[in-house]
This record gives C-alpha cells, structure tokens and sequence, in this order.
C-alpha cells in the first residue's frame, strides 16, 4: 500500500495533492471528532437516555447527532459504547445507526453543495489559526470549540486540495476513459467505493473523492453512483472494528449495522435507473440544473438511505430478536465481569455507568454471602415477610464457608473492576474521576462489610442456637435489623427513576445509630441482672460493632452505587444527604 | 445594552467555573422543589395517622426531610 502510495508521488504530483488532500480530510475528521468528545460529557447521555424511548426516536437522534457531528463513524462508536454499557438496548442502538445512515448523507450535501460552489479553502485559514488558540485554551468548552473548528479548517483544507489534483488532473488524464457503463460497471465501481472506505474508514473521505472527482469530470456520473453505494457498505468497517472490542451487544449492533447497510445497497443496485430517474425528477422540482451532477449524487445518496430507513424500519424489532438468538449471550460466570470492555472506554459516561453496574454485580454476590452469613435466605429478605416470623421459625444456621465464597464470587470480580478504573481516568474531568474513586470505594465498602459479617458469624452461628433465651433473641435482633437494611437497601436500589432515592439512605442511617444505642444499652442491662455470662457479653460486645460496620458499610456503598442521575444531580444529592453527626442530633432530639 | 447581556451571557457559557457553579444551583432547586413536596406529603399523613408505631416512623421521616432542606437552603444561600 505505502508502496504503491510512494509510487503514485513519484510519477505524478497531482496524484500526491489529491492524497494530500484526503490525508488532511481524515486529520479534520479526527480533530472534529475529538471536539465533539469533550462535548459528550453528561450531555449526550442525558439526550440519548430521552431521545430513545422509541425506534423512530432513536433514528432521529441517529440523524441529528450525526448531521451535527458529520461523522457517522462516530456515532456508531459511541452508540456501540452505550450499548455495551447497557445504556440502551439493542433496537434502540439499532434504530440510532438506520438514522446516521440518513444523517450522514448532509455531508454530501456539504461538500457538494458548499465545497464545490464556493472557495472554501478561505474559510479554512482563519478557522485553522482560531482553532488552535482555541485548542490550548484551559477551559474545556474552548479546548473543544477549538478542536472542532480546527477540525472544519482541516476538512476545507482538504477538499481544497483535492478539487486543485483533480482539476490539475484533468489536464494531463482523463480517467473516464476507464469509465464502465451498465450493470457491470455498477458492480465494479460499487466494489472500489468499499474498498476505498475500508481502507480510509470514512465514507465522508470517499464521497469528498467522489464528488470532487465527479465536479472534474474525473468519473461518469452512473460510476459516481455506484461508488456512493460502496462507500455507504464500506462505512460498516467502523462499527465492526469498534465492536471487536465490545461485548456481545456491541458485536449484534455491527451485524445490524452490516445488514442494513447491505439491504440498503442492494436496493439500490437493482432500482439503480429508477432511484436515478427519481432523483431526475426530484432535482428538477427543487430547481437543481440537470447538469450539476454533484448535487445530484448527493439527492441520489439522501434517496437510496432514506429507502433503506423506510424498508428497514418496520423489521427493526424483528432484526434486533433475529440477532440475538444468531449471536447468543455467552454464560456469564459470577466472577467474571459483564461490562466492563474496551468499547465503554470510549467514554468516560459509558466507563462510569459500567463500572457503577459492574459493582452493583459484585453486590450481588455479595448479597447472599451476607445474607447466609446472617442465616437468612436471599429470598426471604428479598421478600415482604415479617423477619422476626422468619428468624423465630427457622432456626437453623445456614453453613458457609466465606474465604472459599470471596475467592469463587468476589476477589476476581473486585480485582478486574479495580484494574479497570485505573485504566478509564484518561480524558476524564476531576469530576468523572471522582465518581470513579467513589465507586472504588464503594468496592471497597463491600468487601469490608463481608469481612465484618465474616468475623460475626461465628459468635452468631454458636448463639442463635443457644439455649440462653436473652443472648438468642440478641443476635437474633442483629439478623433481623440487617435483614431489613439489606431490603431497604434494595427498595432504594429499585428506585433508580428518583433521584432522591439516595437520600432515603439517611433514614437507614438513623435507624443503624438508633439500633447501635439501643443494643448498648440492652447489653448492658443484661450483664447488671446476670442474664448473660461475661464471655457472652464480650462476644456480644464485639459483633455489635461488626454490625454497625456492615450497616455502615452497606449504607456507604449503598450513596455511591445506588445514585444513577448524571454527575452534577449526584454530587449536589450527596451534599444534601446527612452525615452520621447530624442524624445522631436528630436522634438526640427524638429522644 | 443588549450587546453587554450577549457578552455576559457568552461569558457564562464559556467559564467553565460558572457553567459548574449554575449546574449546581440548578440540581439544588430542583432538589429543594422535591424536598418541600416530600415534606408536605409527610405532614398530610402524620396529620391523618392514628397508630403510634407509624406516627413515629413518619416523625423521624418528616425531621430528616427538614434536616434535608435546611442543608439545600443553606447550600443555595452558599452559591449566591
């Protein structure tokens, strides 16, 4: 490739303008794509979780975001990220991608609409001088504004010089005489549209070629057609690349992706005369001359898509069940995570949300280790029955061995979201990195609450079934009182639609310091009437504090991982919740 | 005149402190809003319940929703 690349330099200077003018195309493309990023901060998630309520919601935002952003590559990668993230789910990721394929067809209207008519090249300087200032700027906004311009700069510089190679070309060779008429040629030149956005991965860089070749009069117009029809199955190679490092969702996206951009091009290969005498038709309602062929490539490229949109649209829940019984979900051992991959590291939202998940996860796990080292069932606490009922009728302890349950449940699953974050921090702001400290943390909290359950266990094993009555129905208390945190914990956990639901923590809060009081105190009246012996009390002494630690722990976790709002919302629910010496007031003056 | 309100307006938008500083105040109203619905639904219930237990339950909900809103307030007199 560098080869034939060096070669092509060599015998011709304009065949090195016009690769000039496609490397500085794909530059701008990324520059672009770089400003967009910053700007995806909390915004785009909160539009995207809105705006995909629906199919035909979700193409919309499919075709604004990526008539915005012009790149439609982009929007497939962050749609694979949400997905993998478990953001949205796969007709809605489905639904995102139909609509880039329609919004990215303004790109041609760009470049053939603006680029071919005005000298844009004169516009590029200033953007390009603007846009760096900009880019070195400290603020974030500034440094994205400056990117995107220097990004537009860049895409006009090398339209620019494209258009200069092809006109330069014209001179010297005409490449029409390579031109192939009829299906034949169609199929050819469809194959040399693919093959050129595989190889650049742009489907904007082979249309800007197209179009600036068609405007030299460089290809016929039917062969500009038929590579317009390649580039928009090439363009697929971005999602299927980004979905290699994705999760099972991300890799149905892809094959969506791929079927309905291969649909669509079929379609439009066997209507090829028809869509054209359409677009004949189209063009002279709207005023476009007869010849201005470039214009007319891109009403070409808008009808094809939007057929494709029109026919694929009503399969689209069809496609997404068809795809997930064809590329089935593997069976995820409890170890191992579900959300954390590569393609969520594309952006810092995505990264947080499957960190959040994956700990929620390790929760899980945690959740019955805690539960049967209390001798309770998960279902039972899961459940709306009456704990002291449960406790008084069941009293046998339920056998557990914890160091065997943390090494098959949690340290494998611990370790790989901890190795994560650390890898997720670059380009995230001191906020998106705080939340990713919290969730560590609340990892962290988790663990700690098993240890705590682990050290009173033991005590608790021995003394629910002990023949002292006052020590039984005091360990009983602690089962019973951390039983109904742990539900609490879950209804709050259920109730992720309330962004408030954080703060309902701070009653668990009350009811621990209020539980923590009061077993101080009955322990203490228990020793003064010799109701329990002083190993009793010592015991008993100890696990009250191994039970504040899961409560406390728990509820910890609990303000980190149960808030699901976007960033601002969760810091301002969490200066808003109390903190232990403000409920131990209330507490004071409940008394 | 209108040229100043454009430029302060410009200005907001691209300080990143002050985007922050207005993202936070508005989550704190919004916060606030909530909070003082919460509150009133509380009282009409504390008002309408006649078992001990519950009356307490509900007490100890309403002084912490208090203890809530008073730190928002405090929180917005703060941003201004």
């Amino acid at each position: 490739m560098l080869a034939i690349l060096a070669w092509g330099f060599w015998i011709s200077p304009n065949f090195k303008e016009i690769a000039a003018g496609v490397a500085i195309f794909l530059f701008g493309m990324l520059a672009l794509e770089e400003g967009f990023k910053t700007f995806t901060g909390g915004v785009l998630e909160r539009i995207l979780r809105k705006t995909t309520a629906g199919p035909w919601k979700s193409m919309t935002f499919g075709v604004v975001s990526t008539s915005v952003m012009q790149s439609s590559s982009l929007v497939s990668v962050i749609t694979i990220s949400f997905l993998s993230a478990g953001l949205i789910d796969l007709a809605a990721g489905i639904g995102i991608i139909f609509g880039a394929n329609l919004g990215t067809t303004t790109g041609a209207w760009l470049i053939a609409g603006l680029g071919m008519k005005i000298k844009i090249s004169a516009y590029a300087m200033p953007m390009l001088v603007f846009g760096i200032i900009l880019i070195f700027q400290k603020s974030r906004t500034l440094n994205g504004i400056g990117y995107i311009l220097a990004g537009l700069g860049f895409l006009f510089l090398g339209i620019h010089h494209m258009k200069e190679g092809f006109e330069a070309f014209r001179d010297t060779i005409d490449l029409t005489a390579f031109a192939v008429s009829g299906y034949s040629g169609i199929m050819l030149f469809t194959l040399i549209g693919v093959a050129a956005t595989v190889i650049m991965q742009s489907s904007h860089a082979t249309l800007v070629i197209i179009i600036t070749a068609l405007a030299a009069q460089q290809i016929t117009y039917e062969n500009a057609l038929a590579l317009a029809i390649g580039a928009n199955v090439g363009t697929t190679i971005t999602a299927i690349l980004g979905s290699m490092s994705a999760n099972v969702q991300g890799k149905r996206l892809a094959a969506a992706h791929l079927v309905f951009n291969m649909v669509t091009a079929i379609i439009a290969i066997v209507f090829i005369y028809q869509i054209a005498d359409m677009v004949d038709s189209f063009s002279s309602m709207v005023g476009i001359a007869s010849d201005d062929y470039t214009l007319k490539l891109a009403v070409f490229h808008t009808i094809f898509n939007a057929i494709g949109v029109v026919a694929m649209m009503p399969f689209i829940n069809f496609l997404a069940s068809s795809l997930t019984k064809a590329m089935p979900e593997k069976e995820q051992s409890r170890e191992k995570p579900m959300y954390l991959n590569e393609a969520v590291e594309e952006l810092p939202d995505t990264a947080i949300e499957a960190v959040r998940k994956e700990t929620l996860r390790l929760y899980d796990n945690a959740f019955s280790i805690i539960a049967h080292g209390l001798s309770l069932h998960r279902y039972d606490i899961l459940s709306d029955k009456v704990l002291e009922n449960v406790v008084k009728k069941d009293r046998k302890v339920i056998p557990i061995d914890f160091d065997d349950e943390y090494e098959k449940s949690i340290k494998g699953l611990y370790s790989d979201i901890v190795k994560f974050i650390s890898g997720a921090q670059s380009n995230m702001t001191p906020e998106q990195s705080d939340e990713l400290f919290r969730l560590r943390a609340a990892g962290r909290d988790i663990v700690e609450a098993i240890k705590d359950t682990k050290h009173m266990n033991k005590n608790l094993s021995h003394y629910i079934l002990s023949e002292n009555r006052y020590i039984r129905a005091e360990y009983n208390k602690f089962r019973i009182q951390l039983g109904n945190l742990m539900r609490e914990l879950d209804n709050i956990r259920n109730d992720d639609g309330d962004s408030l639901n954080v703060l309902s923590l701070d009653s668990l809060k009350f009811d621990m310091k209020a539980n923590d009081t009061t077993a101080n105190g009955d322990m203490e009246a228990l020793i003064r009437e010799n109701k329990i012996t002083a190993v009793m009390a010592t015991s008993m002494m100890n696990d009250t504090n191994y039970a504040y630690g899961v409560a406390k722990n728990l509820i910890q976790m609990g303000e980190s991982l149960f808030a699901s709002g976007d960033l601002d919302m969760n810091e301002a629910v969490r200066s808003v919740a109390l903190t232990e010496d403000e409920v131990a007031v209330i507490l004071d003056d409940n008394k | 005149m209108k040229l100043l309100k454009l430029l302060e307006i410009t200005e907001k938008y691209l300080d990143d402190e002050k985007l922050k500083k207005g993202e936070r105040k508005k989550c704190l109203q919004d916060i606030q809003q909530k909070l003082k619905k919460k509150k009133k639904q509380l009282k009409e219930k504390i008002l309408a319940e006649e078992g001990e237990e519950e009356l307490k339950r509900l007490n100890k909900y309403l002084d912490i929703v208090t203890a809530q809103r008073r730190k928002v307030i405090a929180a917005l007199q703060e941003l201004k």
